[in-house]
C-alpha cells in the first residue's frame, strides 16, 4: 500500500500529503515538459535557483525558495501573491494568481498554467484545489468546487466535484484523499470541522463546538489530526472559555480558550487518528496546557517529526507575546479501532516552549528538518510579514519582501 | 426682368433647400445607440462606442470620461494591481468595530467598473465602493477570511480584510452612537437571509438589467445588489437609515450625469428646456433611489476614524 501519510514534504494546505505521489507527479511533469509533450504556455519560465528538495512559494511579486541556505528569491511571480495563495512541495508549488484567476504549477521546469479558476477564494494542495464562489446560497451557504490537474499538464485543470456548505472557512488542510475544512457558520454560532472526500465530493461534519470569538485551526502529522481554535484576541480569551460542547460522534470539546476563572488556562482541542486515505477516526478530547499563565492558542500550529507545535499568546496590542509550545500527543488516540468512546479530556502538558518573534500566520511546509511558515502578528505590527524557519529551539525570521 | 428673375429663382431654390427641416432622431434610434454606449462601460470597447455616439449626436462622452478612457481615473484603477509586490496599502486600517463601514476609491478587489464609472466623486478619495465589517468573522491570523459584507459580481457576498488592506483609497466610518450588539448581530444575520433568499435570482448593479440606467434599482429591492446597498440594508435592518442624500454631493460631477445628459441631448436636440427638465428629473429620482458611498460617508450616524488616500 502506498504510504499516504508521509510527513515530508508538506506545504500549507498540503500538510501531510503523500510524498511519493508528488514526487511522481513532479517527475512526470518535468519529463513531459522536457520532452516537449506538454505545450508550455507563454508564461512558462524556468526556476533555475530551485533545488530539488527546496520548498518554494510566491509572495508579492517574488518566488521564494526555502532550503538549507534560508529564504532566497529565485524568480518573479506574475501577480501579487498573498500568504495563503500557494501550496508548497519539494521542488515547487501550486499557486493561484488572483488577477488572471490562473492556477499555476511551478517546478524546476518552470511555471505552467494549469487552467483558469474563477473563484473568490481558493484552498490548495499539491494535487487538489477547493474553490469558493463567495456567494451565500439559500439554506446552503457558500458554493465550493473541488479541482484536480491529472498529470500536471498545462490546461489540465478539471472539476472533480461540487458542494455547498454554510462555512466561513478558517483553515483547510489536505491529507491524502481527504481535505479537512474548519470554519464557522454564517450565524457565528458554531465552529465546525468537516471531512471532504476529494474524489467524490462527499462531505461530513466530524466535530462541532460553539463559536466564541475564535476560529478553527488544524495541524496534522499525516497520522493524526489536531483540531483546536485560535482566539480572536489573546487579551480577551476568557470569553472563549466555555467547555462541554460535543464533537460529533465523540467526546466533549470546548472552545479555543481556556478554563474560566483560573490564571493557568488549558486549551481544549480534539485529536483524531487518521485511517486509510486520511479519513478521520473517532475523536478524542484533549486539553493543551502550555504552562504559561493566561495564554491561549493564537495562530497556526504544525507537526514536525511527530511532535505538535501550537502557538500560544498573551497580552494586548504591542504588548502581545507569542510562544511556540511543543506537545507530545497520544500516538493512537482512537486505539486504532476506528471507534472512540467518550471519555474525559486528557490534559497534555507542553514539553517545551520558546518565545516567537512574531505569530505563525500561515504554514508553508516542511523541508530540511525545519518547518517553514509565514510570520505575522497583526496586533503588534500589521505591516510586517516574515518567513519563519522553525526547527525546535532554532527559530529564524526573515523579513518580507526579501531584500534583493 | 429676366435679368432679375434668374438670380431670384436661384436664391429661392437655395433657400428652399436649406429650409428642409432637420428631424430629431427617433427614440428607438437613440435608445439603440445609447444601449451600445452603456454596454461598453468599463470595457475596452468604450472609447470607440463613446466616440461614435459623440460624432452622431454632438455629445461629450469622450471628454467627460477622458480620465477613465485614458486609464487614469478611479474606475480605471480597478484591477490594475496597484498594491504590487505584496504591499499592503492600508496597513493601519482598523478592524476593531462591529458594523464599521469601509469605503474605497479603487483597488484590486473592487468588483465593478460600472459603478466606479458612474458614481459621483465629490470628495477626496473618490469613494464608490463599500462594505461593512462583521467583527465576529474577522480573524487577525487569517486576513483572507470573509469578514466584510458587500456585493460581488453575482450579488451580495463577502470580502476579506486582506482585500480591503489593498484598496487604493480608503476610509473607515465608525458608528457614533451606542450600538446594541445583539441587535447588530441580528441585522447582520438578516442580511445573510437576503443573500441566501435571492441568490438564484440575483444580479449586481445600480440598474436592473445590468446597465439599463433607466431602471434604477430601489434600495428595498431584493434582486439587484450593489456594494453600498448591502451596507445600507444591514444598517436599515438595525434601524438606521444611513443614506444621507447630502446636498453637498454633486451629481453633475458623475459619470451617471454625463450619461443621462448624453441620452437626453440626443433625444431632445432642439429643446434645452426639455433636456434640462428630463436630466434633472432623472437625477432627483436616482438620488433618492440609489445609496452611494459618499452619501453614506456624509451620514450623521458615522464618524470617520480612518482615511488614507494613496492616489488621486
Amino acid at each position: 500500500m502506498e504510504n499516504c501519510f508521509s510527513r515530508t514534504p508538506r506545504g500549507f494546505g498540503a500538510r501531510g500529503g503523500p510524498r511519493p505521489r508528488w514526487a511522481a507527479a513532479i517527475a512526470m511533469a518535468a519529463a513531459l515538459t522536457l520532452s516537449g509533450i506538454v505545450a508550455t504556455p507563454a508564461r512558462c519560465q524556468g526556476l533555475p535557483g530551485l533545488g530539488a528538495g527546496d520548498l518554494a512559494v510566491p509572495y508579492g511579486a517574488d518566488i521564494i525558495a526555502l532550503g538549507a541556505g534560508g529564504p532566497r528569491r529565485i524568480g518573479a511571480w506574475p501577480g501579487d501573491a498573498r500568504p495563503r495563495d500557494a501550496a508548497a512541495f519539494a521542488g515547487g508549488f501550486v499557486a493561484w494568481e488572483r488577477k488572471s484567476k490562473l492556477l499555476y504549477r511551478a517546478s524546476q521546469a518552470g511555471l505552467m498554467a494549469l487552467g483558469r479558476l474563477d473563484a473568490a477564494r481558493v484552498y490548495l494542495s499539491s494535487a487538489y484545489a477547493i474553490s469558493s464562489d463567495g456567494i451565500l446560497e439559500a439554506g446552503k451557504g457558500f458554493g465550493f468546487t473541488v479541482w484536480s490537474w491529472p498529470g500536471g499538464k498545462a490546461g489540465s485543470l478539471r472539476k472533480v466535484a461540487g458542494f455547498s456548505l454554510d462555512c466561513f472557512v478558517a483553515d483547510c488542510l489536505f491529507v491524502g484523499k481527504r481535505a479537512f475544512i474548519a470554519g464557522a457558520d454564517a450565524a457565528d454560532k458554531a465552529n465546525s470541522l468537516y471531512e471532504l472526500n476529494l474524489d467524490t465530493g462527499a462531505i461530513r461534519r466530524i466535530a462541532m463546538m460553539p463559536k466564541l470569538k475564535d476560529f478553527g485551526r488544524l495541524a496534522s502529522d499525516g497520522k493524526r489530526l489536531l483540531f483546536y481554535t485560535s482566539v480572536s484576541d489573546p487579551a480577551t480569551t476568557a470569553s472563549a472559555a466555555k467547555g462541554g460542547s460535543a464533537a460529533v460522534g465523540g467526546p466533549a470539546s470546548g472552545g479555543g480558550g481556556s478554563a474560566p476563572g483560573t490564571s493557568r488556562r488549558t486549551a481544549t482541542a480534539t485529536l483524531f487518528e487518521l485511517g486509510p486515505g486520511g479519513s478521520a477516526l473517532a475523536p478524542v478530547a484533549i486539553g493543551l496546557d502550555p504552562g504559561i499563565d493566561g495564554a491561549s492558542p493564537y495562530g497556526s500550529a504544525y507537526a514536525l517529526t511527530g511532535t505538535f507545535y501550537v502557538p500560544f499568546a498573551t497580552g494586548q496590542g504591542a504588548g502581545t507575546r507569542v510562544w511556540l509550545c511543543a506537545f507530545e500527543l497520544p500516538a493512537s488516540p482512537a486505539g486504532g479501532a476506528g471507534r472512540g468512546v467518550a471519555q474525559p479530556a486528557t490534559i497534555v502538558k507542553a514539553v517545551s516552549s520558546h518565545a516567537l518573534p512574531t505569530g505563525i500566520y500561515a504554514p508553508i511546509g516542511e523541508g530540511e528538518g525545519r518547518f517553514w511558515a509565514f510570520g505575522y502578528l497583526y496586533v503588534r505590527d500589521p505591516k510586517a510579514f516574515s518567513v519563519l524557519g522553525l526547527g525546535g529551539a532554532a527559530i529564524s525570521a526573515t523579513a518580507l519582501p526579501l531584500v534583493p | 426682368m429676366k435679368k432679375f428673375f434668374v438670380p431670384l429663382l436661384a436664391v429661392l431654390l437655395f433657400a428652399a433647400g436649406c429650409a428642409n427641416p432637420v428631424t430629431a432622431p427617433s427614440e428607438a434610434e437613440v435608445d439603440a445607440d445609447f444601449q451600445a454606449v452603456i454596454a461598453s462601460l468599463g470595457t475596452d470597447g468604450a472609447p470607440a462606442a463613446f466616440a461614435a455616439y459623440d460624432a452622431k449626436y454632438g455629445t461629450t462622452l469622450s471628454k467627460d470620461f477622458a480620465a477613465e478612457l485614458a486609464g487614469v481615473g478611479p474606475g480605471a484603477r480597478l484591477g490594475k494591481g496597484d498594491s504590487g509586490n505584496g504591499t499592503i496599502l492600508q496597513p493601519d486600517m482598523p478592524f476593531s468595530t462591529d458594523g464599521a463601514v469601509y469605503l474605497s476609491g479603487g483597488g484590486d478587489s473592487t468588483v465593478s467598473k460600472v459603478i466606479a464609472w458612474v458614481s459621483p466623486k465629490t470628495f477626496p478619495g473618490g469613494y464608490f465602493h463599500g462594505a461593512v465589517l462583521d467583527l465576529d468573522k474577522f480573524d487577525a491570523n487569517n486576513l483572507e477570511a470573509e469578514s466584510l459584507e458587500t456585493a460581488v459580481t453575482k450579488g451580495a457576498g463577502y470580502q476579506s480584510a486582506a482585500d480591503w488592506m489593498r484598496e487604493v483609497n480608503a476610509c473607515v466610518l465608525k458608528p457614533n452612537f451606542a450600538v446594541d450588539a445583539a441587535k447588530l448581530d441580528s441585522a447582520q444575520a438578516a442580511l445573510d437571509y437576503y443573500c441566501k433568499d435571492s441568490n438564484t435570482n440575483m444580479e449586481y448593479g445600480f440598474f436592473k438589467n445590468y446597465v439599463n440606467i433607466f431602471n434604477v434599482v430601489t434600495k428595498d429591492d431584493n434582486y439587484t445588489w450593489y456594494c453600498t446597498k448591502v451596507v445600507w440594508r444591514m444598517w436599515k435592518a438595525y434601524g438606521k437609515d444611513i443614506d444621507s442624500n447630502d446636498a453637498r454631493i454633486d451629481f453633475t460631477n458623475s459619470g451617471l450625469y454625463s450619461l443621462v445628459k448624453a441620452y437626453y441631448t440626443a433625444l431632445h436636440p432642439f429643446s434645452s428646456s426639455k433636456r434640462t427638465a428630463a436630466i434633472n428629473a432623472y437625477i432627483a429620482d436616482a438620488r433618492q433611489k440609489i445609496v452611494l458611498a459618499e452619501e453614506i460617508m456624509c451620514s450623521p450616524y458615522f464618524t470617520k476614524v480612518y482615511e488614507n488616500i494613496t492616489a488621486n
